[in-house]
């Protein structure tokens, strides 16, 4: 008769703990599409805003109801889940959670879908620099990524705002290319360009950017 | 320095040059959301800011949505900065990276839908809007306010050490790129479109140099 209560009771523990995993996930999904309705709705002039919520104002009060209750759902049945069910404090629950790895959630996999039938925006091409090397190139200075692409490090050229692109002294002490006056401008740098892979960056003169002194 | 009535008055017309919107943090239930979905990413281990930090320290801008938190709104200064960080962000959103004079080079990087998605998936991408958007701040705090550079590097890339999810090797790009935006700004010059329009606006508010 005791095995049986026991049994039936952890039995029903087992369910709850079952849904409230349940509620998790369907909070965490809630979550990111209502802040996407959110953003959407925000982005709407006043105006339009406040035509559309007298037009309906029982339905826009109950998605603003919804979304205010949403996240303290979610909070709740995860909490419900670590602590209550499992008896478990909230800093081992995130330990263990982030030493699990988990499938990502349905909008990730939709936007990565989504992203992927639109032709998703790319860096741009490979360039076979070596990382942290510097450039001046088209008259902006460039700074070389892990990636071996060239990242431009002023968003226009020199001669707009009156500088020139060279070899020059940071504030901090190191030899870098940027835009500077003239009288800024040292002798060239000491280290071969780096490879430029689709051979058109044009880089004559680079050094290497390690941070340390050159 | 900027008393707290001209530093209002200078966001709220950043705000309408770059045609961005500027929303209190603590009043929009899409940032808790937002939090929630970073809370979630941190338990996967993404080196993010926490759910507090986020919501009280961070500001945040999606498209041309400028959320602060409630303490920035009583710091002159720090308006001063973020604002001009964010509206960078802004422009990198309607434009893209890159001189928007002379059109973008094949190294520049895309606005609108690429900016978002590139943002939001590759480390890279979010170093170099990142770190022009953290000079716009430079240039507005250096050349517009009149205050001095920092001594070190180090006070311009602790903000993206922790709180964007980057690698070391995309730390280190943005050591490279801050390194260089600091060293033009110390020429007095402002070089991002944020940037020279913070330092204009100061120059019209009269303050600074």
């Amino acid at each position: 008769m005791l095995l049986t209560a026991l049994f039936e009771r952890l039995m029903a523990l087992a369910h709850l703990s079952a849904y409230t995993q349940l509620a998790y996930r369907l909070g965490a999904e809630f979550a990111a599409w209502g802040a996407f309705f959110s953003l959407f709705w925000r982005a709407l002039p006043q105006a339009r805003r406040d035509t559309i919520e007298r037009s309906w104002p029982r339905l826009v009060g109950l998605v603003r109801v919804l979304i205010a209750w949403g996240v303290d759902l979610r909070t709740a049945a995860a909490a419900a889940g670590y602590q209550i069910v499992a008896g478990v404090p909230k800093a081992d629950a995130i330990a263990r959670k982030s030493a699990t790895p988990r499938p990502p959630p349905l909008p990730l996999l939709l936007a990565l879908g989504l992203g992927v039938l639109a032709g998703c925006p790319r860096l741009p091409p490979v360039d076979l620099c070596q990382p942290g090397a510097q450039s001046c190139n088209g008259d902006r200075p460039h700074v070389c990524s892990q990636s071996q692409r060239w990242a431009p490090a002023s968003p226009r050229t020199c001669a707009s705002a009156g500088l020139v692109c060279c070899y020059t002294r940071s504030p901090f002490g190191h030899d870098v290319y940027a835009c500077v006056r003239a009288a800024a401008c040292l002798p060239e740098g000491p280290v071969e360009s780096p490879a430029v892979g689709d051979g058109s960056a044009a880089v004559t003169t680079s050094s290497t950017a390690d941070g340390g002194a050159r | 320095m900027i008393s707290l009535v001209l530093a209002m008055q200078f966001a709220r017309q950043m705000a309408e040059r770059f045609h961005a919107r500027l929303v209190r943090k603590s009043d929009a239930i899409e940032m808790k959301l937002v939090a929630a979905a970073l809370e979630a990413a941190r338990l996967f281990g993404a080196r993010l800011p926490s759910t507090d930090e986020f919501l009280t320290r961070y500001a945040t801008t999606i498209g041309p949505m400028i959320y602060l938190p409630d303490s920035m709104w009583d710091d002159p200064r720090a308006l001063v900065e973020v604002v001009t960080h964010e509206c960078q962000h802004v422009r990198q959103f309607w434009r893209g990276s890159g001189d928007g004079v002379a059109g973008p080079t094949d190294r520049d990087l895309p606005g609108g839908f690429g900016f978002g998605w590139l943002y939001l998936t590759q480390g890279e991408a979010r170093v170099r809007f990142e770190a022009e958007a953290y000079v716009a701040g430079l240039e507005a705090t250096v050349i517009g306010i009149g205050e001095p550079l920092p001594t070190s590097l180090e006070p311009l890339v602790q903000p993206l050490e922790g709180g964007y999810a980057l690698n070391d090797g995309e730390i280190a790009l943005a050591r490279g790129l801050l390194e260089v935006g600091a060293t033009q700004v110390a020429q007095g010059v402002a070089l991002t479109d944020a940037g020279q329009t913070a330092v204009e606006l100061l120059r019209q508010l009269g303050v600074g140099r």
